[in-house]
């Protein structure tokens, strides 16, 4: 806690920092900057120019390109506004840009720092098929896998059927992958050719690269990932997340720490992903995901060279600002701290605010914030980027904010979380906040027993609960004197007919 | 005039009965008295057979959007004169299930599907889904061009039936 908190004076890490993202995460590095007292540049789309960190950045750049997206991974237009704004570092946030070799390439060519681990770190663990031999080279689990050439026509059944380890079900990842882009889970021989063609065609849209690989799948197992801090010369961890909670691989509800571990199996696993940062000479913040089994075996599953969307729970738990501890060790600074002196305090639980009808399996839902009240109070943390007005479409990811908890225990985490989802209104897109109360009401949840099927296993019982009599009256009254018709016949009718309450406006 | 407030394809009709210091409505045959106050535009107070509740609310065009206790509600608002919008759907017809993008068209018009045969690749907010045949026969229309885009409920695929099967109503 108390052992990351340096002088609040600090030498000027750097002079300008251009933020390569949009949304709640470019708010999130905005925060840091100005922490940090470092000047800000932020860059948009035109359909984001009125966010929130366009108005917040001490300047902000129009970026164009074919679609809101394209524009975010142009490079060229990045470097331009970098020099003809004297930027001397971007941070890149999660997704588009943030860990792309050859941006952080151009920029280091442009001698512009590069706000996350060298160039090294990236390429090696953004080929999950690379990382993989790396990480089994080095002595660390990795789970049963083969890796499929490039190109149609190949036939993968022999190589399937000659591996005794490789039985159904098996799930498909494309090499330049990650956040579960590009992945499918198949059942038999006859999904699987399907399956590899849309992994491949998803891969080659998403990361420029076809190649996928055949990794065997473990239906009753959870997704542990550890937090780890490096300079290159040293690494600490911050112990774990548990993020089993997941649809379609998305992660939907994290905590730290997880439920699962006891203190012997959370040692082993943060060593080993420490470990595995320290052989790849890592310097930055970076996450070490791993599949956890019920019998207690860990495999190494990726590593992400970037800040992650989960990060705010080990911040609340370890009292860190990960964003600032980024942009000081690109800055050439040392980690300043040792593992004995890193310490974990409470329970810290996220919530994805996603637009989309759980209920109806997960559908993408588009629209615009008519009204919008964030939730509020002690050990509540809601990182966001939404706006009233905003039009939420399919152009970006339908996670639209983060509602991040603390408090002493789980079970005091889970209350508060209920408690701010339940006070957190967002009128005019339909989001997914019932959906989430529903799972952390869930005896299962509640009790820590849960793996990455949980959403599915349980899908029947995280329906939408039909509403008691009582409650439906109460939601058709309110919605009788809000209709704008109402309202309107009400302002028509002469007194004393139209008195009703102390109608106002 | 009774309106009428559609939600989860259920119609409930609200009629006031009586307007004074607590209002009389008629919820769906059953009276309830409510009082209501305003604390802005977007936020009132409702008291309902005795217990209060805070609310929240805003509307675009005819849906309205409703917050209480937790849960969101969306509702579709009618007058009586409205009609019940419902398009003839024929079991060919495939619907966007999202709002989203065409990545790959594996079909044209005058082609033979199976049922189960992927007709068409989209896109919606990163996901992608096969979009596949319903019924068996004849592809009749193509509602959107791989790169265009369609709204949720959009028709993509129309399937004629073959022949010897009467069309739908």
């Amino acid at each position: 806690m108390a052992a990351f908190e340096k002088d609040p004076v600090e030498p000027t890490l750097f002079r300008k920092v251009l933020i390569a993202n949009r949304g709640e995460i470019a708010l999130r590095v905005l925060r840091a900057l100005e922490k940090l007292g470092i000047a800000s540049v932020a860059i948009y789309h035109d359909s984001d120019r009125n966010s929130p960190v366009v108005r917040q950045a001490g300047e902000a750049v129009e970026i164009a390109g074919d679609s809101p997206s394209a524009a975010h991974l142009d490079i060229g237009q990045i470097l331009t506004i970098c020099q003809r704004l004297d930027v001397d570092a971007v941070h890149p946030g999660y997704g588009f840009l943030s860990e792309n070799a050859a941006f952080a390439r151009r920029l280091q060519e442009a001698g512009v720092t590069f706000i996350g681990p060298g160039l090294d770190a990236i390429e090696l663990m953004g080929d999950k098929i690379r990382s993989r031999d790396f990480v089994a080279g080095h002595g660390f689990p990795v789970p049963p896998s083969i890796s499929l050439e490039a190109g149609e026509g190949q036939d993968i059944r022999p190589l399937v059927e000659a591996d005794p380890r490789m039985s159904f079900p098996l799930v498909v990842k494309a090499s330049a992958g990650g956040g579960g882009k590009g992945m499918n889970i198949v059942h038999s021989f006859d999904e699987l050719e399907s399956a590899i063609r849309v992994a491949a065609s998803e891969a080659k849209k998403y990361f420029g690269d076809a190649r996928v690989y055949l990794e065997r799948y473990f239906a009753s197992a959870r997704h542990i990932e550890v937090q780890v801090l490096g300079d290159g010369a040293d690494v600490v961890h911050l112990g774990e997340r548990e993020c089993s909670i997941q649809r379609r691989f998305q992660k939907v509800i994290e905590e730290a720490p997880s439920p699962a571990l006891d203190e012997a199996a959370r040692r082993d696993i943060c060593e080993a992903a420490v470990g595995i940062a320290r052989a790849a000479g890592y310097s930055s913040a970076g996450t070490v995901e791993f599949l956890y089994t019920p019998g207690g075996e860990f495999f190494f599953l990726e590593m992400n060279t970037r800040i992650q969307v989960e990060h705010p729970v080990t911040e609340m738990v370890y009292g860190v600002d990960l964003v600032a501890e980024q942009v000081r060790i690109a800055a050439g600074e040392s980690l300043g701290i040792a593992q004995a002196e890193v310490s974990a305090s409470g329970h810290a639980i996220e919530c994805r605010i996603c637009a989309e009808d759980a209920f109806n399996d997960f559908l993408p839902e588009t629209g615009r914030v008519l009204f919008l009240k964030e939730p509020a109070g002690e050990g509540v943390r809601f990182d966001s980027g939404l706006y009233q007005g905003q039009q939420v479409t399919t152009a970006f990811d339908p996670m639209l904010a983060k509602l991040v908890v603390h408090a002493p225990t789980r079970e005091a985490a889970i209350s508060r979380m209920l408690t701010a989802l339940e006070d957190f209104v967002l009128l005019g897109v339909r989001v997914n906040t019932e959906y989430l109360a529903g799972v952390l009401r869930h005896a299962c949840f509640a009790d820590g027993e849960f793996d990455t099927a949980f959403l599915r296993n349980f899908s029947a019982e995280l329906c939408e609960a039909s509403p008691a009599r009582e409650q439906l009256q109460a939601a058709l009254a309110a919605a009788y004197f809000s209709d704008r018709t109402t309202k309107l016949l009400q302002r028509a009718t002469p007194e004393p007919y139209g008195a009703i309450g102390s109608w106002r406006n | 005039m009774q309106p009428r407030y559609v939600c989860d394809d259920k119609a409930h009709e609200v009629t006031p009965l009586h307007l004074g210091e607590a209002t009389t409505l008629d919820i769906d045959g059953h009276l309830v008295d409510v009082s209501l106050r305003w604390r802005d535009e977007h936020e009132g107070e409702l008291v309902i057979n005795g217990s209060e509740r805070r609310f929240y609310t805003a509307q675009d065009g005819n849906t309205l959007y409703l917050h209480l206790a937790g849960r969101t509600w969306i509702f579709q608002c009618e007058d009586e004169f409205a009609g019940a919008g419902d398009q003839g759907s024929s079991a060919g017809r495939i619907h966007a299930p999202m709002p989203g993008v065409v990545v790959e068209l594996n079909v044209a018009p005058g082609d033979c599907v199976e049922p189960g045969q992927g007709l068409m690749l989209i896109e919606s907010m990163k996901l992608q889904t096969e979009i596949r045949a319903s019924i068996a026969g004849t592809v009749s229309a193509i509602g959107a061009e791989v790169g265009e885009s369609f709204d949720k409920g959009a028709v993509l695929v129309d399937i004629e039936p073959p022949a010897s099967t009467a069309p739908g109503a």
